[in-house]
């Protein structure tokens, strides 16, 4: 029998002119942000590992291959002291912002007076440097600050120099103020963004399981904001972690100083050969928050296979 | 067993009026739909029962006892969803016991009455499998026995099988039907779909513009509609205008402008009165031309405009002077597109409604 229906054309085939076109499409569009993200961080990564290791002829020194300056770097006095502060400024403001900013997105859902101007406010920070930030807590928490001034006219205290120290000390409270400041909107607009993608159903099916409003928000609401909640937290974390301006400025001017701070001190010293020394504190900045998300997120990874979820 | 009471329910969101007065009566262990067309404020009744939504008036009674006081976790009911909403993050054995591990209930208990409600809808073997990892009828399922398992006093669906294909809806409908008389739950079952609700229900509300327009068992809603609009809503697409001529026992007659019909029923509405009447597609018989003279009575002659074949049906439009009628046949026999047919109205298929402001309403 013979078909009557017609045979449709058969589709161009590609030169392989074009074939070669269509494979390296989407390598050739990617190119100029490869080029730019390489000169900028894997160049200068590779710059400073490089003179950490010795090899820094702009300042006259080639002693490729040392570890030198790792070595004095670690059998420094105070130098697991700076270590120690630099996790204390990190975790702590992370801890506390996430806490907070879980508890304010979820009250961002509900209806309140003045919900539409304080969703404006909340996120006002993140459009405003860190810099303004510090002058901002140096005109409130300074000892002849705002605050400390108010007190003692309302005769609460007997001298601004009683108010407590909050700025330049090993304390932080300072430096910890302007991270929260800051970052709480950050985590706060990403939690609530999640939770806006949730939406009400699955807390609302729990309840009408019998699960108190804790329950739910322990068992079905965390769990299913927990990527939000860990992709803020990584960022908020590596942050602060390698944060050197508001350390430099809020924090004690006396010994130890955080690793970025440290590593800033023996940059802008007189003696240029300092700098590699500078180049071995980065590297282990770098080493440390490094080996710490990679933890973070196989442990984070291991939770969701656990859950099914990857 | 509850008996489900809603009184004088109203919802008002600012000031739009979802929900304006609605009462019924859920008998225990029944199964009554509440049926209406988007945005007809069915589903926020539902809500409203749940404990999701505090009605702006109205109360609503589980055996006579009002459960506005109570929080939705205290009320003791089970809610099914159009979207299923298992939690992603829980196999199928943690979302079924999820009810009873809130309850605190021991291990061996929770795991033991997981076992034994798999096997009543069919899914054990699927302990361990994540919601991601099942069918949309498996994750349906999973999400009725994560509902029974909490022996819930009141079982509220929301049109749970529009997200399903056809012929697992059909499926689901046996098995939702079965399971519900098995356990003898009080449900009440939201759907904008009639087909559902009368396979379903014992007994339908429906529900337009925020209110219950008529209640009662599938067949009287099916075929004694009580206004137009629920003709309309329940595929009685045919509309008849005529004028009643006289109306005797049990029986009445209209003219119209083909010809007089003969209606199976006497409406109390004055002879001489404008009235319109309404069959239902398939409630109307088609013959061939030739067959004309075995006709007896509301029978004329009609000519096929269109022909749409559906499988099992085909649906006809045909036209006898300005009377435009649809209507499904068989499709064992086909009639081609203008070929001559004699129609048949069947009186007892005739339904009439006076018009009131607008609205149809059966008299």
């Amino acid at each position: 029998m013979v078909s009557t229906r017609k045979r449709l054309p058969a589709p161009p085939q590609p030169g392989p002119r074009q074939h070669l076109l269509k494979r390296f499409y989407i390598p050739l569009m990617l190119a100029p942000v490869v080029v730019v993200f390489s000169s900028l961080f894997l160049g200068s990564l590779i710059v400073a590992l490089l003179q950490s290791f010795g090899y820094a002829p702009l300042y006259n020194v080639d002693e490729f291959p040392t570890v030198r300056h790792y070595s004095q770097l670690i059998s420094a006095p105070g130098f697991w002291q700076s270590v120690g502060l630099t996790f204390y400024y990190a975790i702590v403001p992370t801890i506390i912002g996430t806490a907070f900013s879980v508890y304010l997105a979820l009250a961002l859902r509900r209806r309140f007076y003045g919900k539409a101007l304080f969703n404006y406010i909340y996120k006002l920070p993140l459009m405003i440097p860190y810099l303004v930030g510090v002058a901002l807590i140096i005109l409130l928490f300074a000892n002849g600050g705002l605050i400390a001034r108010t007190l003692f006219q309302l005769g609460l205290i007997e001298s601004t120099r009683d108010f407590p120290r909050i700025l330049l000390s090993h304390g932080g409270w300072g430096i910890m103020i302007v991270y929260l400041w800051k970052q709480i909107p950050f985590t706060t607009l990403i939690v609530f963004s999640v939770l806006i993608g949730l939406g009400p159903e699955s807390e609302e099916a729990a309840l009408t399981l019998g699960a108190s409003r804790w329950q739910t928000l322990w068992h079905v609401t965390l769990p299913q904001i927990m990527p939000g909640i860990v992709s803020a937290t990584i960022i908020v974390f590596a942050f602060n972690f390698g944060s050197f301006e508001v350390p430099f400025i809020l924090g004690a001017k006396i010994s130890p100083f955080t690793l970025p701070v440290e590593a800033w001190r023996a940059f802008d010293d007189a003696d240029y050969t300092r700098r590699l020394r500078a180049m071995a504190i980065v590297m282990v900045i770098s080493l440390i928050s490094s080996l710490l998300l990679i933890s973070y997120l196989s442990l984070y990874r291991f939770y969701e296979r656990r859950r099914g979820r990857v | 067993m509850t008996e489900l009471e809603i009184d004088s329910l109203v919802k008002r969101f600012d000031d739009v009026i979802a929900v304006g007065g609605v009462s019924l009566t859920v008998k225990a262990g029944s199964l009554v739909a509440l049926l209406g067309p988007s945005g007809c404020g069915k589903t926020t009744t539902l809500r409203m029962i749940a404990g999701l939504e505090q009605p702006t008036a109205g109360d609503i009674r589980f055996n006579g006892e009002s459960v506005l006081p109570l929080q939705p976790e205290k009320r003791n009911i089970g809610m099914v969803f159009q979207r299923y909403v298992l939690f992603p993050h829980m196999n199928v054995a943690g979302n079924v016991g999820f009810g009873l591990r809130m309850r605190r209930l021991p291990k061996a208990e929770i795991a033991e009455r997981v076992r034994e409600v798999l096997e009543i809808v069919q899914l054990d073997g699927f302990e361990r499998r994540f919601p991601s990892q099942l069918s949309g009828g498996q994750q349906q399922r999973v999400a009725i026995a994560r509902t029974v398992i909490t022996n819930p006093r009141v079982m509220l669906m929301d049109e749970p099988l529009s997200n399903l294909d056809a012929k697992l809806r059909e499926e689901m409908r046996a098995f939702i039907t079965d399971l519900q008389k098995r356990l003898q739950i009080t449900t009440l079952f939201v759907t904008h779909d009639q087909v559902e609700a009368i396979e379903l229900a014992d007994q339908i509300g429906v529900m337009f513009d925020g209110n219950l327009v008529q209640f009662g068992t599938p067949e009287e809603i099916f075929n004694r509609p009580r206004t137009s609009r629920i003709a309309d809503f329940m595929g009685a697409t045919n509309l008849i205008v005529g004028t009643l001529e006289r109306k005797g026992d049990g029986e009445s007659v209209l003219t119209t402008s083909v010809q007089k019909l003969r209606v199976g029923h006497a409406p109390p509405h004055p002879v001489g009165s404008e009235v319109v009447a309404t069959v239902r597609p398939e409630h109307i018989d088609l013959f061939p031309a030739a067959a004309g003279g075995d006709c007896a009575e509301n029978c004329f002659s009609a000519a096929i405009e269109e022909a749409v074949y559906y499988g099992g049906t085909v649906s006809y439009q045909v036209r006898s002077g300005d009377f435009s009628l649809q209507i499904k046949d068989r499709s064992t026999r086909r009639f081609a597109r203008g070929e001559g047919v004699i129609v048949r109205l069947n009186p007892e298929n005739l339904w009439v409604f006076p018009e009131v402001g607008g609205e149809r309403e059966a008299v």
